[in-house]
């Protein structure tokens, strides 16, 4: 699975409780659309930290990274690099 | 002088009508524009038929919006219903039938949504929007009559006449959770929150300096202390984006860049910023006051936040959406030794409001360690559930221990102990199946009812898992009925168009039985255990 699949597979099964044929769009806010609180943010952080094996530092939890799937995929990539 | 919500901000704005009155990404609007754009939202409302007590409903994300539909909407007579902007339609499209709300302040952003309320069925006749960004959609005009904000801005700007609202009409209603499936609205007179911001204002000694947050969504009451309190005083409102309220270093960046002197929070934000805030590296001075409520604060935490941000004064405040706050306490250096492991005491009451104590014999409690039922009766108690004469009845009661006239007092639910000091009170838990969770109120019966509407469901029980970062985590135990083919996939999916996202189980586990106690109801403290 792809890191952008991964990332949003994790927040449609585990945070939008939906259904599994749900799509999000990669560039869709997930703060504004209310898909994303405080505390599904902690368990997101969580995931891709045991997921892609990268450590978050707390200055890197800031919309800039974490706004749409597309910026957390960036993101991530980077951070592995 | 009359108690009317509204004129706190027709007052601030003869007093100081170029100072900024809000703040929001950057831009500020003074005391006389809020006063003018809210006057020329409550034309806008009485040229589309609003009267003297008509609800009128808000959906909007967090902005200057916010400000100026919950002043338009009072000016214009209304009572204002602000619904939860990310909560699923099949629930705001129930407020509105439940209120008959035919106007909606709403936003372009929403409108997809606002169709959605429409096919769930809604008396709505009419939106007024609060911004131009986008071209209408064809479909959506079809449907209702729509005021556009550019409409709106060219209505007549100056003074309306009153309309006869008096102190003793509704403010606003607040939707909490209901235990049977559906959300209940708590009334709110002018006088009932006037009364509570009045007494803010003096014993936290608002002024015109003030920079005061508004984290809480409208919905959410703490909200009116931010708005009311502020505006009272002559001070700024700085409005939290929504979008930045998810991550704490941007929250205490905020608090450091715009100067905040008052900040009124839940529990579990501040616990996330002392987490993950970095609060050490920020400069924040300019901050006097740190106000919480709505859920317990993990005294580590507390004491964290406070050794790292020890100068401004800090208060819990304690009660529920029925009683606006009816206690409060100011936090000691004593409460936050280290070898103290209870949360602070929720204190004693407010001016104008008496909290006393039921025990289970039926009891006045007064002395040291002696449980009961909080009860709360004074001016800030509300007028009941909107079109629910039965749960008012229930909660809201004539006081048996007021012998001398009748008057009409409110049981909390809270059961609470007498501080060893003799003068503040504890709290302990609840007597029923209510929780917070991110300062939310949840009924675990409302979940229930919410997993039964699915045919596939036999048998149901929801818990509360104590976590100290959020308050509670939410898991649901239920068993499938023979033959259904249910997935626990469709049951959240189903879950999930009736509840709001903070009232989703975090996990749903299917098994065969449900843990029974002699009696035969549902073990639930044995499923808490289990699921932890």
């Amino acid at each position: 699975m792809d890191t952008e699949t991964a990332i949003e597979r994790f927040i449609v099964d585990e945070i939008m409780l939906g259904d599994s044929s749900t799509k999000l769009d990669p560039n869709e806010s997930l703060i504004s659309t209310g898909v994303l609180d405080s505390l599904a943010l902690l368990r997101l952080i969580a995931f891709i930290e045991e997921q892609f094996g990268v450590m978050i530092e707390d200055s890197e939890v800031i919309p800039e990274n974490f706004e749409t799937i597309n910026e957390i995929k960036e993101f991530i990539e980077q951070k592995k690099s | 002088m009359a108690y009317l919500l509204h004129q706190l901000l027709t007052e601030s704005a003869e007093r100081y009508p170029d100072k900024e009155a809000a703040r929001f990404e950057g831009e500020s609007l003074t005391y006389n524009q809020l006063d003018k754009l809210t006057n020329q939202v409550a034309r806008a409302l009485q040229e589309r038929g609003i009267q003297k007590g008509d609800r009128v409903g808000i959906y909007v994300h967090k902005s200057f919006a916010s400000l100026i539909c919950v002043f338009g909407i009072m000016k214009a007579g209304g009572v204002y219903v602000p619904l939860d902007p990310n909560a699923p339609a099949k629930r705001l499209a129930y407020i509105t039938r439940n209120c008959d709300i035919k106007i909606l302040l709403t936003s372009t952003e929403k409108l997809k949504q606002v169709e959605a309320i429409f096919s769930e069925g809604t008396p709505l006749t009419a939106l007024l929007l609060t911004d131009d960004k986008v071209e209408l959609k064809a479909s959506i005009s079809e449907m209702i009559d729509i005021d556009s904000w550019g409409d709106i801005l060219l209505k007549d700007e100056q003074d309306l006449s009153p309309v006869g609202t008096i102190e003793t009409d509704l403010a606003y209603i607040l939707y909490t959770s209901g235990s049977t499936g559906n959300p209940k609205g708590v009334m709110i007179s002018h006088r009932t929150i006037f009364t509570f911001i009045n007494w803010c204002y003096e014993t936290f000694q608002m002024g015109p300096a003030d920079r005061v947050t508004s984290h809480a969504p409208l919905h959410f009451d703490l909200s009116t202390f931010d708005i009311y309190a502020t505006i009272k005083a002559g001070g700024t409102v700085v409005l939290i984006p929504e979008k930045l309220s998810v991550f704490p270093i941007r929250l205490v960046q905020l608090l450091q860049n715009e100067r905040i002197t008052v900040t009124y929070l839940v529990p579990s934000i501040l616990s996330l910023m002392v987490n993950y805030g970095k609060l050490g590296e920020h400069d924040l001075s300019s901050l006097r006051l740190v106000l919480f409520a709505g859920e317990v604060f993990p005294i580590k935490y507390l004491r964290e936040l406070v050794a790292a941000v020890p100068h401004p004064d800090y208060y819990n405040l304690y009660g529920p959406t029925e009683t606006n706050v009816c206690t409060y306490y100011q936090v000691q250096p004593r409460d936050l030794e280290p070898d103290q492991t209870q949360p602070v005491p929720i204190g004693k009451a407010c001016e104008n409001m008496e909290v006393f104590v039921v025990g289970d014999d039926g009891q006045l409690v007064t002395t040291i360690g002696e449980e009961g039922e909080l009860w709360a009766r004074g001016s800030c108690v509300a007028e009941g559930y909107w079109g629910d004469a039965e749960k008012t009845g229930q909660n809201f009661v004539i006081n048996p221990y007021q012998l001398n006239f009748s008057e009409i007092s409110y049981r909390t639910g809270d059961i609470v102990t007498l501080h060893e000091d003799g003068i503040n009170w504890i709290y302990i838990g609840r007597r029923d199946h209510m929780i917070k969770s991110r300062g939310y109120r949840i009924e675990l019966g409302e979940i229930e009812s919410a997993l039964y509407s699915h045919e596939g469901v036999k048998e149901a029980a929801v818990v509360a898992i104590p976590d100290d970062l959020v308050g509670n985590r939410i898991k649901a135990f239920v068993v499938p009925m023979e033959n259904n083919g249910m997935t626990i996939r469709d049951l959240e999916t189903h879950a999930a168009t009736k509840l709001p996202r903070y009232m989703m189980p975090e996990s749903i586990e299917f098994s065969e039985g449900l843990p029974k106690t002699s009696t035969g109801k549902i073990n639930r403290p044995l499923l808490v255990q289990q699921a932890e």
